[in-house]
């Protein structure tokens, strides 16, 4: 039986009544197409909870979110995020914490020996924290691997 | 680097004939700073004179919340800007430049076409930082495509022959995804007429991770457009390809 209701997406084709996927149960979401990996390495280092906040800030937070300034989620940080979460080891049971900054970056916080550990995907730039050493600064947004080493070898 | 699952022809052809395609499609998803209600605004003295046929597509009629929460509608359209020979379509993350239906009119002029688009947007300024560039092919075939490609899908090592089929494979290669999805139950609407058939869409894409999105784009999409072909030419039985008169 075709299918010619008026479409909300712009596509050339409907598939056959028959072939039309069904509806996503309300627990399962599909993985957009070549992110399967990322979602496993998602839920493995941050467990749901962060996994829901990441998907949320890309979804919803608009430009201008919060008091007027807040900008959208940047695909750049996001990716030496990722970078970053796959090469981190993290302590033993810690799951970070995970923040949208205002200049649409992601920020990673947990603790160390009851001490902060922060480190800021900015849109150009990495931030680095940590109380008990004493470390306070920025790299290039490209040397996530020596930000990994330093807080998280 | 992950090579193609599959081998490609050594020689691709130019052109085919009948050529299958319904429609091309550019796709460029990106951030902005400026929100959306003030993005139309910026773009349509812009894209004014050589897209003059303004209009707001359906989708603008449902609510941002909703939109946001449905993966299928979050990277959308919301108004289209239609010209004598492409259509181009904005939604607050996304622009696509599309064919016009049966139309193609090659490569060549689509990357002309982009060129002139991007430095438009590049005057413009919204955009913030590119998330994902993309060339997606829809092709159309009657009848059942499946028999006619060296894929197959088969249980226990025999082929399905016969029943309604919907596969979708997703294809690394490199830094590019390729999303393949194939049916034999597809219906076509033109605008002229209804039909049944196959469908071969092709979606390839490449991730952003770099700040000069509109200096990179065009190779990548040269690039892009290239390993579509690849992909498409390499599933097409040489007997089946025959039928379609290559020219090299």
């Amino acid at each position: 039986m075709p299918v010619l209701a008026p479409a909300y997406t712009q596509c050339a084709y409907r598939l056959a009544e028959n072939l039309q996927p069904p509806s996503e149960p309300d627990r399962l979401a599909h993985a957009e197409p070549g992110s399967a990996a990322r979602e496993e390495l998602l839920l493995a280092k941050l467990g749901p909870r962060g996994w829901g906040r990441l998907h949320h800030f890309r979804r919803f937070y608009s430009p201008g979110w919060g008091e007027g300034r807040g900008r959208s989620l940047s695909p750049r940080a996001t990716e030496a995020f990722f970078s970053f979460l796959a090469a981190a080891r993290f302590p033993e049971g810690v799951q970070p914490s995970l923040f949208l900054t205002d200049e649409g970056g992601l920020e990673l916080a947990w603790e160390e020996n009851g001490e902060a550990v922060q480190v800021a995907f900015q849109p150009g730039r990495l931030e680095l924290y940590r109380k008990g050493d004493g470390t306070d600064r920025e790299l290039p947004l490209q040397r996530w691997d020596e930000a990994a080493q330093h807080l998280c070898p | 680097m992950n090579p193609l699952p599959f081998l490609t022809p050594e020689r691709l052809p130019k052109r085919i004939d009948p050529c299958p395609i319904v429609e091309a499609v550019v796709e460029l998803r990106f951030i902005s700073h400026e929100p959306w209600r003030n993005i139309p605004g910026m773009l349509a003295p812009l894209f004014r004179p050589r897209y003059p046929e303004e209009s707001e597509l359906p989708l603008n009629e449902i609510p941002e919340a909703i939109r946001q929460h449905d993966n299928n509608l979050a990277w959308q359209p919301l108004v289209q800007y239609a010209g004598p020979e492409f259509t181009l379509r904005f939604g607050p993350r996304v622009l696509t430049l599309v064919t016009p239906t049966h139309r193609y009119p090659g490569w060549a002029r689509c990357q002309e076409e982009l060129s002139w688009i991007l430095e438009q947007v590049s005057r413009a300024g919204f955009v913030q930082e590119g998330e994902r560039l993309g060339v997606r092919y829809v092709d159309f075939f009657t009848g059942d495509i499946f028999p006619r490609l060296l894929l197959e899908v088969g249980i226990a090592g025999r082929p399905v022959q016969g029943l309604e089929q919907n596969v979708t494979l997703v294809i690394p290669e490199d830094r590019a995804t390729a999303r393949l999805v194939l049916a034999n139950g597809a219906v076509l609407n033109d605008g002229a007429k209804t039909e049944t058939g196959s469908v071969l869409d092709l979606d390839v894409w490449h991730r952003f991770s770099s700040a000069d999105l509109l200096r990179e784009a065009p190779a990548l999409l040269d690039r892009l457009h290239s390993l579509n072909k690849r992909i498409f030419f390499g599933l097409l039985k040489p007997e089946f390809l025959a039928t379609l008169n290559p020219e090299y």
